[in-house]
């Protein structure tokens, strides 16, 4: 019964301090052919562990329990942050839509004005004033092109009573 | 039997010959594995039931072992680990203290059809029965297989030092309950 495949003992002995009457059979044993048995019976255990678990067949009940799960979920959300952030938030004013930013102010007041005016803004001179001669060239040679103005000019004269 | 280890250890890592060097590895241990945990829990069944465990466990756990320790004390060390966690399983469910489950394991030892001896190796399970869960796991191993201090280190993760003061207290404990001194 002793356990015999042991190798030496690097501590230096094998010795074993002896206890008077005490023996070192054990008082134990096995069914009849335990170990000539266990091999097969270990087999059929480890076939059992290995087996890949069967494909579990789904019933229509099974079908909307995602769906019903989802919507529990969402469900669950709202009453824990949504109700009670509205029932906190309930006597304060809601945020008004002013979907109108500064930006966007100042480019549809922008749209109504025309370049003129735009220009006497830009200048500081608010008031309708008309540009000197020299300010008016560097403006039209900015935005038009020669061509674009001799042919401004030549329409102007056709149209001019002669 | 080295060489042989060494050869079965080879045939377990390849994956065609693996389930056939399973069979022999349990065909080769499972005598002396089973006396290991029948000591430790004492009830044949129990013993059947862990021993079963062990040898799943060292399936499962084929690809880790590095043969940085030979085998047999790989073997050794989860049948240790798996007979500690059965008692501390039943000790969880039955809700009992080490000194009930002392009581427990003695009960438990008694109504077993499988164990059987003289009045004298009663007593001395018994008193084996008083130590503490390492020194009696020490003392069994000691005493009963005479497992060298280095190797029962390694399969205990405890320093020989410590092994051999273990042994040291639980023999004197076994002698002086014998005695009746205790």
């Amino acid at each position: 019964m002793k356990n015999m495949e042991f190798t030496d003992d690097h501590s230096g002995s094998r010795e074993t301090r002896e206890i008077p009457g005490a023996p070192r059979e054990l008082p134990f044993r096995v069914p009849r052919h335990y170990f000539d048995d266990f091999p097969a019976r270990m087999q059929a255990a480890l076939e059992r562990e290995t087996a890949p678990e069967p494909a579990k067949k789904l019933r229509l009940a099974d079908y909307p329990k995602p769906i019903i799960g989802l919507a529990a979920a969402f469900a669950a959300v709202f009453l824990i942050v949504y109700w009670p952030t509205r029932l906190i938030t309930k006597d304060q004013p809601l945020a008004t839509h002013n979907t109108h930013t500064d930006e966007e102010k100042i480019i549809n007041l922008v749209e109504h004005v025309d370049d003129h005016t735009f220009l006497n803004l830009l200048e500081g001179n608010a008031k309708n004033e008309s540009p000197d001669d020299e300010l008016l060239e560097t403006y039209l040679a900015a935005n038009y092109s020669d061509l674009e103005i001799f042919m401004e000019i030549n329409e102007k004269q056709q149209k001019q009573p002669k | 039997m080295q060489n042989s280890d060494q050869e079965l250890t080879v045939r377990l890592r390849s994956e065609k010959e693996r389930h056939a060097a399973f069979q022999e590895l349990v065909t080769r241990y499972q005598e002396r594995l089973y006396w290991h945990i029948r000591k430790i829990v004492l009830h044949h069944d129990d013993a059947d039931d862990v021993l079963q465990n062990t040898f799943l466990k060292v399936w499962k756990n084929l690809g880790q072992f590095r043969e940085e320790s030979s085998l047999f004390t790989w073997l050794y060390r989860i049948a240790t680990n798996e007979s500690i966690t059965f008692i501390n399983a039943r000790k969880r469910h039955t809700l009992v203290s080490m000194d009930d489950m002392s009581d427990t394991l003695k009960n438990r030892l008694e109504a077993d059809d499988y164990y059987e001896g003289t009045a004298i190796q009663k007593k001395l399970q018994q008193a084996i029965l008083t130590l503490p869960e390492k020194q009696r796991l020490v003392f069994n191993m000691r005493y009963f297989d005479e497992v060298p201090y280095q190797q029962m280190s390694e399969i205990l993760d405890t320093s020989v030092g410590a092994l051999k003061a273990s042994y040291h207290h639980a023999a004197r404990k076994v002698e002086d309950f014998l005695t009746g001194t205790d």
